[in-house]
């Protein structure tokens, strides 16, 4: 006989048509949160496939979450504020990059699905991004915490500066952000808005987790201020896919966001206290390891063979 | 004289078979049952149902419950190899009047119990399923991706065959009491599903009775569940004005000021 269904741990879902226990979600939006407010990520690429995972269908899942993150953005970015570890100017510049990446991003992924391509490009891009961020901060900050390499505090002026830098130091309208203590060609968060806009688009995720190692190898901001730096722009990303997604695909569950927030905002609070606790390399090295993971649990999904050969259309 | 002997008797004979074959063969004796509940109301704190179908049968029957749901288009992917080694979305595949919820209980196995033209011909079990479902597949190698949905079902807990899952006692003047339970899942959609009851005996069927149970969303639901579909605006720009005020209520009561240390 099937088990009797427990009615107090669950509450129904009215657009995923499905029941959740409560505290699963309750913990998993905390665990996240935590995430967000220790790293400046959204923690969108982890929450959405632990969403499906508890049988949410994908495109609920993400719509839900990226109202989530809101909440979770929010909280962290009063915590970091509080510290003085927000750039808003950097924030708006890329921002205004981003909107105008995820318009192209948009398209392009438009034109990739009519040539049956889109589904092998989003994976493939998402699993060399991850690979490549991922390795590469785990290699800086290793290096930089076991003293195999002296890295002093970055401050503005690099001594060998590379091809990119170079490039960077010629950008005409040169700007001084007062939090970050940089001073940069206002071109430069834009066009980073722009090219994280495109892969974000492209793997539909809030690209946070792009975004941070971007920041602080790109343009050079100090780890502190990149995290409530970046978690200040990702609100409106959010705000604007939450928007969008209930309005044109009418995919936000707003119970499923509502516990998933209760759980994220005091884990995003929790996280943020424990970020200004933890090194600048400690928290790059935590964060290379959750990437890798994502990017080793997305490598192994393309090469092994499925247990079920078929999805619902529009799931994972 | 010797064949005249045996006229009266073997017409007498013909006679009972014709009327006993002619009673056997009608599907459609029915026969009370219960079920419990048979309205369900879609709450906040809704996590699926158990229904209970109880009757008492004439001995000796082997008893089928079946519920079913709407046949609906199911539109899905199929995974397949891309450059030899990558596990990717190969195409689409697209299954007609396939149904949205298929439930079988049975006293013994279903093999045991009737012929498999006679289970095609109630739909009992996944292959005669099978058989009522089209698939508009390209080549037949497609078709073979039934079973591969039928696990997807399953996996939500919208397909189930339980054999030998329901209870059979026997009870005074040759009559048994039959008791089955199954669990309608939180993922089945609202609709009247048709539950069905069916008695088997030498592999045909005696008795077919059949009640439906209503799943329909409570208000609550049906309240948030209309504002998302019909007021898509308003409900986005309410989601993102809650999920703003709880991050900035988490800020003002986690409002102690941080160091970076």
């Amino acid at each position: 006989m099937p088990p009797a269904p427990s009615h107090i741990l669950c509450l129904y879902l009215p657009v995923a048509s499905n029941s959740v226990n409560i505290f699963l979600v309750l913990g998993l939006g905390g665990g996240v949160g935590f995430l967000a407010g220790m790293f400046g990520v959204g923690g969108g690429f982890l929450l959405t496939p632990l969403m499906i995972m508890i049988g949410i269908p994908p495109t609920i899942a993400a719509a839900s979450v990226s109202n989530q993150i809101i909440a979770a953005c929010v909280s962290g970015t009063i915590a970091h504020a509080r510290s003085g570890a927000v750039d808003y100017k950097m924030g708006f510049l890329i921002l205004m990059g981003g909107i105008l990446g995820g318009s192209i991003g948009v398209k392009l992924i438009h034109i990739l699905r009519g040539q049956g391509q889109a589904d092998i490009t989003i994976m493939l891009v998402y699993v060399i991004m991850l690979a490549g961020v991922g390795f590469y901060m785990f290699y800086d900050s290793l290096t930089a915490l076991t003293g195999w390499r002296y890295q002093p505090e970055f401050q503005g002026e690099l001594e060998c500066p590379s091809f990119f830098n170079r490039v960077l130091r010629r950008l005409p309208y040169k700007i001084y952000f007062h939090r970050s203590k940089i001073t940069l060609s206002i071109y430069a968060p834009l066009f980073l808005g722009l090219l994280v806009g495109i892969l974000a688009s492209i793997m539909g995720i809030g690209g946070g987790f792009i975004m941070v190692p971007s920041m602080v190898y790109l343009l050079r901001m100090p780890m502190h201020v990149v995290v409530g730096t970046n978690l200040f722009q990702e609100i409106f990303i959010c705000t604007t896919i939450t928007i969008m997604q209930a309005t044109l695909n009418h995919t936000v569950d707003f119970i499923l966001a509502l516990i998933l927030l209760l759980g994220s905002v005091i884990g995003a609070q929790a996280g943020a206290h424990l970020s200004n606790r933890l090194k600048t390399d400690q928290l790059k090295i935590l964060l290379s390891l959750i990437i890798l993971a994502v990017m080793v649990e997305m490598l192994l999904r393309l090469l092994t063979k499925p247990d079920i050969l078929v999805m619902y259309k529009g799931g994972l | 004289m010797l064949a005249h002997r045996w006229i009266i008797p073997l017409s007498v004979f013909c006679l009972i078979e014709f009327v006993s074959q002619g009673w056997a063969a009608d599907p459609s004796t029915e026969i009370e049952f219960t079920l419990t509940p048979n309205r369900i109301a879609i709450d906040p704190f809704y996590n699926g149902s158990e229904i209970t179908v109880e009757a008492i049968t004439p001995v000796g029957l082997d008893m089928v419950i079946v519920c079913k749901g709407r046949e609906e288009t199911l539109e899905l992917k199929k995974k397949g190899k891309v450059w030899g080694f990558l596990w990717m979305n190969v195409g689409d595949l697209v299954f007609e009047r396939f149904p949205s919820l298929y439930i079988l209980l049975s006293s013994k196995k279903l093999s045991g119990i009737a012929p498999p033209e006679i289970l095609d011909k109630y739909c009992l079990g996944y292959s005669a399923v099978s058989k009522y479902v089209t698939c508009n597949a390209p080549d037949d190698s497609d078709r073979s991706l039934f079973n591969e949905v039928i696990k997807l079902k399953e996996r939500d807990r919208l397909f189930f065959i339980g054999e030998e899952k329901i209870n059979v006692e026997p009870i005074q003047d040759n009559r048994q009491q039959i008791k089955g339970s199954f669990l309608l899942p939180p993922k089945a959609s609202p609709f009247e599903y048709e539950v069905s009851l069916l008695g088997f005996r030498e592999g045909q069927a005696r008795i077919q009775s059949t009640k439906s149970i209503v799943l329909k969303r409570g208000a609550v639901i049906t309240f948030i569940t209309s504002a998302a579909k019909n007021h898509g605006l308003l409900y986005g720009c309410l989601a993102v004005f809650f999920a703003v005020c709880a991050g900035l209520c988490t800020g003002l009561i986690f409002g102690k000021k941080t160091h970076k240390s």
